[in-house]
């Protein structure tokens, strides 16, 4: 009997099981349609998200203004749409500088061990007992108010997270034959720990930075609340929630829609990343 | 055993001093001069910066400075408020009862909660009930908490009128802010505690209870969910951080006169030593809470005390 060897390769069979999981699959197309607003806000706002119109305020939801209009006059569909943008783009950017760094101090501590492990170590224990907001508050307060400021204060409070896992991924395979063949070949400590190395521990990092996206989303969402993140009138879905609260009694539309905005980004992002950890985890797969 | 609780609580000693390091150094180069946050408009006179520079040392080396900082750190002096010029610690300990309270009233609620819907989704794998509590899990870990707080406050204050939409005094008063708090913790402790079931419950001594004809409640409760209780732990503790920072911003939203509130109002009045004082207080209560976790593992599993036993 003829028998065909299907030969996949270890992502093609992670995005294999992926398809599989129908939850996962929403969450990615969600995730999908949200980024295709934030790129194509320009096209589909039917307003100025920024312009004020005094004539305008605090309209209801309508057909002119579907999710209708702050204090200012603001159209609040668009200023959602625009916010799709600076939400998504902070929630990605602070998770890319803490997977970067906490990623190289973690295969680096793990590879080398002994005295820089130990005190890499102990920095990110110093990181992880403050409370990641009271932290994300110091360094903006100290760094002053602007987008980059918070993505840099989002990012550096989840080093430690990076730092732990690819630490335990790389002790498990700092032994393993592939690297000792590098090793044996001469390959500098640098070029094993990104070409061989990091590559091999990469799945538990994606899968933590699928659903740290959307725990930035909300943080830097909270620090916009909290009046230090995003400066007015710039549309960001935290400040527009800051805002709206003033007016929660008579004009409650004002805060559901930026939060719904917000609830269905990080949910998208959590039902692709459990999805992904589904996929990753051979014990599941088998 | 007391020895290992002494080892951890050494180890504590150079992670406080890590943060104070991190918050000092923080705060120190923002900008603004603290002189001026003192003085009014008309009291600012070049003299009078002069002189608050000299009382606070605020002229002396970056090392300094620190060192001061942390040598009155260790007589229990954190500074006094620029605002009104009380003594932090005693502005802090004020309020510390208040955020103690709305914490350990939301960790009560996220526990209960939390364990008791991932055990029923794990006991029913794949079921309608499984589903239910899996959704109204994702629903807490993807809804920003404040949002929640907002409609909590919208639903039970405004239009039912149930509930008391502020202050801090009453258990009515402290409902709405438990589970403003308490909603995303809960949902984190049942997915963990769910797949922690998932993985002892279809082991040999499970079946073995089973057969034995043990009554379901107790193969749950006495050998499930109480050898799965370890990663709960670990998560419930990772989620007190996390309650404490909630309170930062759920104080603000419901006007609790405590230790978050004071933090954001000094942040935004550039209330520097209030802000290191606060900041420092919760990690520390952080920090020792994580200790107590990993004293109650000893105690709960009994590898890990017959591993401390042997000195290994």
């Amino acid at each position: 009997m003829n028998r065909t060897v299907k030969n996949e390769s270890y992502f093609m069979s992670v995005w294999n099981e992926f398809r599989k999981n129908r939850a996962a699959v929403m969450g990615m197309s969600i995730l999908f349609a949200i980024i295709v607003v934030a790129i194509f806000a320009d096209f589909l706002a039917p307003y100025d998200p920024i312009e004020q119109v005094y004539a305008d305020a605090l309209q209801g939801p309508s057909t002119a203004h579907w999710f209708g209009t702050d204090e200012f006059g603001r159209d609040i569909f668009s200023r959602v749409l625009y916010g799709a943008r600076v939400s998504l783009l902070v929630g990605v950017v602070s998770v890319a500088i803490a997977c970067v760094i906490g990623s190289l101090l973690g295969a680096s501590a793990g590879y080398f061990g002994g005295g820089y492990d130990a005190v890499v170590m102990r920095c990110m224990d110093v990181l992880l007992a403050i409370p990641s907001l009271l932290l994300n508050l110091s360094i903006v307060s100290a760094l002053g108010k602007s987008v980059f400021n918070m993505m840099l204060a989002v990012g550096v409070s989840n080093i430690p997270r990076y730092c732990r896992i690819m630490r335990a991924s790389v002790l498990q395979i700092k032994n393993a034959e592939y690297v000792d063949a590098a090793r044996i070949t001469g390959a500098s400590h640098m070029l094993i720990i990104i070409r061989h190395i990091i590559p091999n521990c990469l799945a538990p990092i994606i899968v933590q930075a699928t659903l740290s996206v959307g725990s930035a989303i909300i943080a830097c969402a909270g620090l916009s609340f909290l009046g230090v993140g995003v400066p007015a009138p710039t549309p960001e879905w935290g400040a527009m929630l800051s805002n709206g609260k003033d007016f929660l009694r008579h004009n409650a539309y004002i805060t559901i829609f930026p939060g719904l905005a917000i609830m269905l980004t990080v949910l998208s992002l959590n039902l692709m990343g459990d999805g992904l950890r589904d996929a990753f985890d051979p014990k599941l797969r088998r | 055993m007391v020895k290992y609780i002494l080892k951890r609580f050494i180890a504590l000693i150079p992670v406080l001093l890590g943060v104070t390091l991190i918050i000092f150094t923080l705060l120190y180069f923002t900008p603004g001069d603290p002189a001026l946050a003192i003085l009014s408009d008309e009291a600012a006179t070049p003299e009078a910066i002069a002189q608050i520079h000299e009382e606070l040392g605020l002229d002396d080396p970056f090392w300094v400075q620190y060192a001061n900082y942390v040598w009155d750190l260790l007589h229990g002096d954190l500074g006094v408020s620029y605002l009104n010029k009380r003594p932090v610690t005693e502005l802090l300990l004020e309020r510390l009862p208040k955020t103690m309270t709305l914490a350990c009233v939301s960790a009560g609620l996220a526990i209960v909660l939390g364990i008791t819907f991932g055990v029923i989704a794990a006991v029913n794998h794949n079921s309608i009930f499984d589903n239910l509590c899996m959704l109204f899990a994702l629903g807490g870990v993807s809804m920003p908490h404040f949002w929640q707080g907002l409609l909590l406050m919208l639903l039970f204050g405004v239009k039912l009128g149930w509930l008391p939409i502020s202050g801090y005094g009453t258990l009515a008063q402290l409902i709405l802010p438990a589970l403003t708090i308490g909603y995303g913790c809960m949902a984190i402790i049942a997915r963990m505690t769910r797949s922690s079931m998932l993985e002892v419950i279809n082991q040999d001594y499970i079946n073995f209870a089973h057969a034995k004809g043990q009554k379901k409640f107790i193969i749950i409760t006495r050998h499930a969910l109480h050898n799965a209780l370890i990663p709960i732990i670990t998560t419930i503790a990772l989620q007190f951080g996390i309650l404490l920072g909630g309170s930062v911003i759920t104080e603000s939203i419901f006007a609790i006169p405590g230790v978050g509130k004071l933090m954001v109002d000094s942040i935004r009045g550039s209330n520097y030593p209030v802000v290191q004082g606060g900041v420092l207080m919760i990690a520390f209560i952080y920090c020792v809470t994580n200790l107590l976790v990993d004293i109650i593992y000893a105690f709960i599993d009994p590898r890990i005390k017959t591993s401390l036993s042997n000195g290994r």
